[in-house]
């Protein structure tokens, strides 16, 4: 017998098994037709809507039949040279040229986040939560209007001036400033910056980039451009995986080849071995009407508004606390229950009933050591709380001292 | 993986074209797998069809860690494990995978001895322990990790590679009589 000397090989490659056709055949229709199925009954509702209605004025449809016309005549000459795939940096260009010829759209996403909270924060383990974005260009300047929602939370840019209203407490937060992006870094309201950030950063690291070309199932040529993201703090820093962007991450667009408008996008989570997706794009209108009602916002009668912190008489002593004096101050306002001081800690016009009822008459456990975390500017202080009811609360109070009253303010974490 | 991911996605969103392409890059190695597990072709192809059609029943809750291949092979070892626990039917393995795998040797001589040798390592892959041949097939035809064989036979990543290692030295030493360190 002839001796087998390289058994792991042999094994590799000797016992490999050609599936005949008549199995592949047999076996992918029976595959085939299981997912047929759970496609009708449970895949209906992943199936995002996408709506392109960019051909709604009869001027565009006419003005779109010239240059079709015009394209098939130079086709004829660009379908006989051999065309390179366009790199990831290109795509994202392009894509963010034709975002920036749109009149309006509204994408919904939905991510893992706590719904009411900031916009931005994630969590691997929560529910996903729909988000919203409308945005409508108009011909005066500042040049747009528009609306971002969850859940607790809507943000609303009337072409003036941005208001943000928490609902749970009606408080309102009001900026002259319209970029969108101070209340959300990967916000989509911008997408053409969106487009144009990503194409910057596949010039400068392609590696990280790829780019794949498919016939889509509705028979339109798709671009997937997957983007691979490192989070810049360390695994064990506190904010790590409470933020996309502190995340090392996926990124997977989806592009409609011919008009290089974004179809779907996803956002991957690398958690140890695992992937977790925490954002997924569900619905993606362009050019669509938008009611006008939509870039108002009606401000509650009782609402809470945020004020700069202002330069108190005593300021020095405020000014001197370290970040674990200031959380301590904060807990003790609101042990005792004097809410006049703890509007000290807080940049607002009053303290909701709300917010007196949960914290009123706390009792202070235990402040832990602050600690900074990511590029966030402020601290975080670690606390434990017995409230009122009972329960015991442990948690990180956000507090941030870059305001012009240099004293800290409280940021989050109750 | 990223491909992976893009086909997960595209599969969510009922994409058939993604199906297909998902079975034409696994189907040979997972029906390799099943066929050197079970020893028997029919009971492979019934695996290979049991294992996708729970997977897509679970797509609509199913979060990728690993590889989609990776993951598919696990799933085809445990099932392979179960049906060869309940009704021990490796036995009639040997003679007829040699039989189902295809030749590409050029002339009948050295076609005989690639036949010969198939059979002979079927035989002795048979005569393993179930854990060890799991071990070594899932490495070799899957190209699963240690960790990830750990995984499937819930055990520690180094009783995987020795296992692994245990199942690699017996067949040498009953293919050519030597035990190799």
């Amino acid at each position: 017998m002839e001796p087998i000397e390289n058994v792991e090989e042999t094994i590799r490659k000797k016992l490999h098994v050609t599936p005949d056709r008549t199995l592949h055949e047999r076996v992918l229709a029976q595959v085939r037709q299981a997912y047929e199925h759970d496609e009708q009954t449970t895949t209906a509702r992943w199936a995002p809507a996408v709506r392109r209605r960019i051909m709604k004025k009869r001027i565009t449809q006419l003005a779109a039949a010239v240059l079709v016309a015009a394209a098939l005549a130079l086709g004829i000459v660009a379908m006989r040279t051999s065309t390179p795939v366009a790199s990831a940096a290109d795509v994202f260009n392009q894509a963010a040229n034709a975002m920036s010829q749109l009149t309006s759209f509204h994408v919904r996403v939905e991510m893992r986040t706590p719904p009411g909270d900031n916009f931005a924060v994630i969590g691997l383990a929560y529910d996903f939560v729909p988000i919203d974005f409308w945005r409508q260009y108009t011909d005066t300047p500042p040049g747009s209007k528009w609306r971002l929602e969850e859940p607790g939370r809507v943000v609303v840019m009337d072409g003036q001036r941005s208001t943000m209203l928490i609902k749970y407490n009606n408080y309102i937060h009001q900026v002259n400033d319209l970029n969108p992006e101070r209340y959300w870094k990967e916000c989509l309201v911008e997408l053409e910056k969106v487009m144009s950030r990503e194409s910057e950063a596949a010039t400068g690291r392609p590696r990280g980039f790829t780019v794949l070309h498919e016939r889509g199932d509705d028979g339109r040529d798709k671009i997937f451009v997957t983007a691979e993201a490192q989070a810049n703090i360390p695994e064990t820093d506190y904010l790590r995986n409470k933020y996309i962007h502190y995340s090392d991450h996926a990124k997977v667009y989806q592009f409609d080849a011919e008009t290089k408008l974004l179809e779907h996008l996803e956002i991957y989570v690398h958690d140890g071995d695992r992937d977790v997706l925490v954002f997924r794009l569900v619905e993606a209108e362009y050019n669509v009407e938008l009611d006008a009602e939509l870039f108002r916002l009606e401000v509650p009668e009782d609402a809470i508004y945020s004020i700069p912190l202002e330069v108190l008489p005593d300021n020095e002593r405020y000014e001197a606390m370290t970040p674990k004096e200031a959380a301590t101050a904060f807990f003790t306002a609101c042990a005792e229950e004097d809410w006049e001081e703890l509007l000290k800690f807080m940049g607002q016009t009053r303290i909701s009933q709300r917010f007196k009822d949960y914290l009123g008459g706390l009792e202070i456990v235990e402040i832990g050591e602050p600690f900074q975390s990511g590029d966030y500017p402020g601290w975080f202080i670690p606390y434990q709380i017995r409230l009122k009811s009972g329960q015991v609360k442990q948690h990180n109070l956000a507090l941030r001292k870059d305001n012009q009253a240099n004293r800290f303010e409280l940021d989050g974490g109750i | 993986m990223l491909d992976d991911r893009i086909l997960l996605w595209r599969l969510k969103r009922g994409s058939p074209r993604a199906l297909r392409r998902l079975y034409g890059k696994v189907e040979g190695d997972l029906l390799t797998l099943a066929t050197n597990l079970l020893g028997r072709s029919d009971r492979a192809e019934d695996v290979l069809q049991d294992v996708f059609i729970r997977f897509i029943e679970s797509l609509d809750t199913f979060e990728l860690t690993g590889s989609l291949k990776g993951y598919l092979a696990k799933c085809v070892a445990n099932r392979s494990r179960d049906l060869t626990r309940r009704d021990r039917t490796r036995a009639a393995g040997p003679l007829e995978l040699a039989q189902r795998v295809t030749s590409t040797q050029a002339g009948p001589l050295q076609r005989a001895i690639a036949d010969e040798q198939r059979r002979r390592l079927s035989d002795a892959l048979g005569q393993l322990p179930c854990e060890q041949q799991e071990a070594v097939l899932l490495h070799l035809q899957a190209g699963l990790k240690f960790r990830e064989i750990a995984d499937v036979q819930n055990i520690s990543p180094k009783t995987a590679e020795s296992r692994y290692r245990y199942g690699i030295n017996k067949l040498r030493s009953m293919l050519n009589g030597q035990v190799q360190e």
